[in-house]
């Protein structure tokens, strides 16, 4: 007998974008942010 | 999409939490990015339950070093990591002496800094009852707390420190509340 194949399911927002691409856009904000910081283009305000 | 290095080693640290029998919840910031939330934000907030002896903080410390994360004991003003300890055993040690209530955690290279909140301000417990499993892939699941209890936190952490990204925050939970009714009353 054919075994029924399990498909994990990623459920997208309502924005149409999955955790992953929401949480990798926050860390790429962060990270762009903490490079301006550094070459001193905005304070640093946490 | 090959996920960022930030998302690498959150995964590996939701692995190695769940290794020693810590389910962690998402809270914070990152918890709301996950709603859809455009706040920047720098840490990740992490709820676990509290640390009873040494050996358990012995894991803990462990664990996060594996995935290249280092207890931090010294903050500038700013909450900005200065000081941390290299050798897990003595982190732990130092844990036990200071107990507090927010362990933070921090990787040099990735300037990433974990924020470890000991059933702190809500029970892990209370949090996970409500908790919804959000996939970051097809074997790691995140537990991120609810947004009723998002709310409470939020609610806390204003009342205690009024700062304006707390406001801010409870302004989008408010407004992603809203809209859920209003979809809910629609759909009747």
């Amino acid at each position: 007998m054919k075994k029924a194949k399990v498909k994990a399911k990623i459920v997208k927002t309502p924005q149409g974008k999955t955790p992953v691409q929401l949480l990798t856009l926050s860390y790429k904000r962060a990270r762009a942010i903490r490079h301006l910081q550094k070459i001193n283009k905005v304070t640093p305000k946490r | 999409m090959r996920p960022i290095a930030e998302i690498q080693k959150l995964k590996q640290i939701i692995h190695n939490l769940d290794e020693i029998d810590h389910v962690p919840v998402l809270i914070g910031g990152k918890a709301l990015a996950l709603f859809g939330s455009p706040r920047l934000t720098f840490d990740t907030d992490i709820v676990i339950p509290s640390i009873k002896d040494l050996a358990a903080a012995k894991l803990l410390t462990n664990a996060m070093r594996k995935a290249d994360f280092y207890y931090v004991n010294k903050l500038d003003d700013g909450g900005n990591p200065i000081g941390w300890i290299d050798a897990p055993n003595v982190a732990a040690s130092r844990i036990m002496i200071d107990k507090p209530k927010t362990i933070f955690f921090w990787n040099p290279d990735l300037e990433m800094k974990i924020d470890i909140l000991l059933d702190f301000p809500l029970k892990t417990s209370a949090l996970l009852a409500t908790a919804k499993d959000k996939m970051l892939d097809k074997t790691t699941v995140i537990k991120v707390a609810s947004l009723k209890n998002l709310k409470k936190m939020k609610e806390i952490a204003f009342k205690d420190r009024k700062k304006s990204t707390d406001a801010q925050d409870l302004e989008f939970i408010a407004s992603i509340m809203k809209s859920k009714r209003k979809n809910k009353s629609k759909e009747l």
